[in-house]
């Protein structure tokens, strides 16, 4: 246990040196045991703590961030675009496993219940050296707190009612002794979407039809605490969702649905020995998409994933860790010849080093190989160094040189028609720099955060038309380049705190290739659905029990097509939400109220060209929190 | 001080300006009475597709609908356009909104919305009744509807075969390609029944007639069952003066392709000389030839590949659309018909076909 404890108090020493985790005002992460953040010296990391709502991975992402995702229509499919990159070119994570699917190549982040999930943590920039294959843009990982192993019963139940039809439950349990932790979580989510609009591309107002969405999910876990240094996890996740996709604002009946079926299984096996920390997994991942108009189409993929690792605390002033994966990939279609199946193995190494208490540096290296090739490989360098520390501020600033990959999605290299076997993986290198300054003052508390990066992403994967068929090729050149602020500001008072809160991304991704050498319509020119500008700021004011929430949301213009045509261009919109919450405690059960209104002043937006989005409205909730713990 | 408030002022003015520009001329209509309309699909799911217009100076005007209707979107999948002179209407046919909008031929201003339809394609004129024909769906068997176009509505459907795609009067009958299958249905339009089926090749497509009458349909070419293409595009020629009786022999002459062609073609002024694509390779066959050309008539190395192809008739301009995949606004290439480069246009997203006025 005590390198545990060694390595833990590293950790925490590192983040009070940098400070470079940023944390929403919602709630502060508790770090327990060996987060991957360990190794991202001189990357802007993001850490939340998900609430106890239940709502999807993609609803905290536009609410919480000045991330921009592209969503097909209120909980429909939502794509993410991290510092202008495509929706291939995040990686998103599950204990360590990458579950973008397969075979497209993304995750839809209408699909991911964050009821589901206690921790995600944002990685902005390219770290496929942690991440592996799609960390381009950035990396996101979704996981579990780590078991407390205490003598406890808590149980929460949540329940919201809103507009259009929402209806969203969840259920938590939570057992524990010193040996044992059992949790479970349940939710279900309905919304029936007929929301009124008025789109100026129908010119009259209408109601939107066909865009209801269910969805429900399980998530099981069970702890084991063998021994002081030995523990075993097991868990198992199961989501479904059935939506109507919501069509375009002219269409008056649409017929296509949506099923996905997505089973996440894991076992992880950690021993703290004299060799360092042994973490292995075995993961099993399924995805199962039923696509109906007229008829059905089905694809399924899974994986099977063997993953080992060995983190080490060499001493006060080094930590390594290494490790390797072995992932066995298989996907049916009715557009693969047969039955896909192949296997990836990754092998990698991180190191970091403390000169001082002021200034670490830390390196990782990767090599993946995939169906008998050889991925990019990946390397990234990092350091931070703190350049003042008084009492009252400290000024932390880091810089990150690395390289990214994707590797080509099962689609792109077997679909037929026109799949292209030797289409090769995306490559892109990643600079940035960023400062980080806290100060406080009296009773307030400030803290600022700035990043500045430039990448260079080169044999961008497009599918191009032959005649009727379509064919990937490794096309494109991008140069993403921009600049991020964060601002916090804390005010303490006896008896009431405010709390503001400002994020704005200044993003530029520019095409630098056309469509062959003589097409000059599209070169210098920003890809579609990335807003150059977008923001968010939110206001709180605690007072007793009480509290009360402003938020705003910006986003710009964002060009439709890659020639940057204006009118077919969005329209920038700017989304006012409020919410009052409550909370008191009766016997053992404690109560939070909380009522919403969204979009308060009724704005029309589109997040894909001519799909409307839901003007005002409403929502109500209760959460029910019993906790009892005994020594 | 002084300073500042010129400088707000300032501001007030442009702020004010900005908005009062943005007012519609709506009022007066520009009509478009010559040139050539493209049809821009606009990319599947956006509601994007257009309809734009050139005129003899080769200026482009853009979303003809859209400046008539107060910006509205004109629909999702723009599949075609007819224009009926005599009504001096544009029958618009927009397939993923499952309706034909009916536009003023001139100004574009909306007159009516046919709904009801089931995936339609295209869409014909004729003895005062319009005849759209539907895909339905992916699954079911294809048919054409008769539109009363007194009051817009369906007044019968007739199932043909999979995938009823191109319509074309001609001597009294009219016939309908079915792409997902093999066969031209011929249907007599006074008893509403398909009185002949004709099996052609796989997937045709568009139609033409010759110098003699004679009526031609293109056919794209199938596919193995690992999506290979099986290279069996043709040419038919199509006596129609054998659609009355259904057991004689239709099909005139077969042109093997010896590829798999986009199910789209056009001829030229004097009607003897077919011109077809495959990517941007641009062929040319005379009607008398038996054999398809071993040579593409020439290769538009700047495109990204054809989506569609028309010759004017009254100059025997040859004009090619490129959707440059879909990724922006498309291209327009005009040539002569011995391929000879003339100018390149910017149009609307997903050029699809041309409308000769």
């Amino acid at each position: 246990m005590a390198r545990f404890g060694l390595l833990t108090i590293l950790f925490f020493l590192a983040h009070a040196v940098v400070g470079q985790v940023d944390t929403t005002y919602l709630q502060e992460v508790r770090v327990y045991g060996l987060p991957v953040t360990t190794y991202t010296t001189g990357s802007k990391v993001e850490q939340f703590k998900s609430g106890e709502a239940v709502e999807t991975l993609s609803d905290m992402l536009i609410s919480e961030t000045s991330l921009y995702l592209k969503t097909y229509g209120n909980n429909q499919l939502s794509t993410i675009a991290m510092r202008g990159s495509t929706s291939s070119q995040t990686a998103v994570l599950w204990n360590g496993i990458n579950i973008n699917s397969p075979t497209l190549g993304q995750t839809d982040f209408s699909l991911i219940p964050l009821f589901l999930f206690d921790e995600v943590s944002l990685c902005y920039g390219t770290s496929s050296s942690l991440y592996g294959s799609d960390a381009i843009g950035g990396s996101i990982m979704l996981g579990q707190r780590p078991a407390e192993f205490e003598k406890k019963f808590a149980g929460t139940f949540y329940q919201q009612i809103g507009s259009f039809g929402k209806i969203n439950t969840g259920i938590k349990a939570t057992y524990g002794n010193k040996r044992w932790e059992f949790r479970t979580k349940l939710h279900q989510s309905f919304i029936q979407n007929n929301f009124p609009y008025e789109s100026p591309a129908v010119g009259h107002s209408k109601t939107q039809h066909d865009a209801a969405v269910t969805n429900y999910g399980f998530n099981q876990q069970v702890h084991f605490k063998i021994s002081n240094t030995q523990r075993l996890s097991a868990e198992g996740m199961y989501t479904y969702n059935f939506r109507d996709i919501q069509p375009a604002v002219t269409n008056d009946n649409a017929n296509e649905t949506l099923r996905d079926r997505n089973l996440r299984l894991s076992l992880n096996y950690q021993n703290d020995s004299r060799m360092g920390i042994l973490s292995t997994n075995v993961g099993f991942i399924s995805n199962d998409q039923d696509y109906t108009n007229d008829a059905t189409s089905r694809v399924k993929s899974q994986q099977l994933v063997w993953l080992a690792s060995v983190d080490k605390a060499i001493n006060f002033k080094s930590n390594l860790r290494y490790g390797a994966s072995y992932s066995i990939y298989s996907a049916s279609s009715e557009n693969f010849i047969t039955d896909i199946s192949e296997n990836r193995f990754d092998a990698f190494v991180s190191f970091r080093y403390a000169f001082s208490e002021y200034w670490i540096v830390n390196a990782n290296l990767r090599q993946s190989f995939y169906a008998g090739r050889y991925a990019p490989f990946a390397p990234t360098l990092g350091t931070e160094a703190k350049i003042l520390q008084t009492e009252a501020s400290t000024m932390t600033l880091r810089v990150q040189g690395a390289r990214g990959f994707r590797v080509p999605t099962l689609n792109d290299r077997y679909w037929v028609p026109g799949g292209n076997p030797n289409v090769t993986p995306e490559d892109a290198i990643n600079l940035e720099g960023g400062v980080n300054w806290r100060l406080s003052k009296d009773s307030w508390i400030y803290s600022i955060d700035g990043t500045v990066y430039h990448s260079w992403v080169d044999d961008m994967i497009v599918w191009l038309p032959d005649g009727d068929v379509w064919s990937p090729v490794n096309l494109r050149k991008v140069n993403l380049h921009g600049v991020e602020v964060n601002a916090k500001t804390t005010l303490v008072r006896k008896g009431y705190q405010l709390k503001g809160d400002l994020k704005y991304a200044y993003t530029r991704s520019v095409n630098k290739e056309g469509l062959n050498e003589f097409d000059q319509s599209t070169v210098d020119k920003q890809l579609a659905y990335v807003p150059i500008h977008s923001g968010r700021a939110s206001a709180a004011v605690l007072w007793k029990q009480w509290q009360v929430d402003v938020r705003v949301n910006v986003t710009g213009l964002r060009y439709t097509t890659l020639d940057n045509e204006d009118t077919q261009a969005l329209d920038p919109y700017g989304l006012v939400d409020t919410s009052v919450s409550k909370q008191f405690q009766l016997s053992k059960i404690s109560f939070y109220l909380r009522a919403d209104a969204n979009n308060i002043f009724d704005v029309y937006y589109e997040n894909l060209r001519n799909h409307a989005m839901p003007g005002r409205n409403y929502a109500i909730s209760i959460t029910l929190n019993f906790n009892k713990q005994t020594p | 001080m002084k300073n500042l408030r010129c400088y707000l002022l300032v501001l007030l003015a442009a702020f004010s300006f900005t908005f009062s520009s943005c007012d519609d001329d709506d009022d007066k209509l520009k009509s478009y009475d010559d040139g050539i309309f493209v049809v821009n699909e606009g990319n599947f799911g956006d509601a994007d597709g257009t309809i734009s217009h050139i005129d003899e100076d080769g200026n482009v005007s853009q979303d003809l609908f859209g400046k008539a209707n107060k910006k509205e979107a004109l629909g999702d999948v723009v599949q075609s356009m007819v224009i009926d002179d005599d009504a001096d209407l544009a029958y618009i046919v927009i397939n993923n909104d499952n309706k034909i909008e009916v536009a003023n031929a001139h100004t574009f201003k909306s007159v009516h919305t046919i709904t009801g339809l089931a995936l339609p394609r295209y869409f014909t004129t004729f003895n005062g009744k319009g005849y759209v024909t539907e895909w339905v769906s992916f699954v079911d068997v294809g048919r054409v509807s008769i539109i009363d176009l007194t009051d817009y509505t369906v007044e019968e459907s007739i199932t043909t075969d999979y995938g009823s795609e191109n319509i074309i009067a001609h001597e009294g009958e009219l016939y309908v390609s079915n792409n997902f299958s093999n066969t031209v249905s011929v249907i007599d339009p006074t008893t509403k029944e398909v009185i002949k089926t004709i099996e052609v090749g796989t997937a045709p497509g568009a139609f033409v007639v010759d110098e003699d009458n004679m009526l031609w349909v293109v056919c794209g070419g199938g596919t193995d069952s690992e999506w290979n293409p099986l290279n069996d595009g043709k040419l038919v020629q199509i006596d129609p003066s054998e659609s009355d009786d259904e057991e004689s022999n239709s099909v005139l002459k077969t042109i093997e392709l010896n590829v798999n062609v986009t199910a789209k073609m056009a001829i030229n002024k004097a009607k003897d000389k077919i011109y077809y694509y495959k990517g941007k390779s641009v062929y040319a066959m005379s009607i008398a030839d038996t054999e398809a050309p071993a040579e593409a008539l020439f290769t538009e190395a700047t495109a990204t590949s054809f989506y569609g192809i028309g010759i004017d008739p009254e100059n025997d301009m040859l004009y090619l659309a490129d959707s440059k995949a879909f990724v922006g606004n498309g291209a327009v290439y005009r040539y002569s018909l011995t391929g000879t480069f003339i100018d390149q246009l910017a149009v609307g997203r997903g050029p699809n076909s041309f409308v000769f006025e």
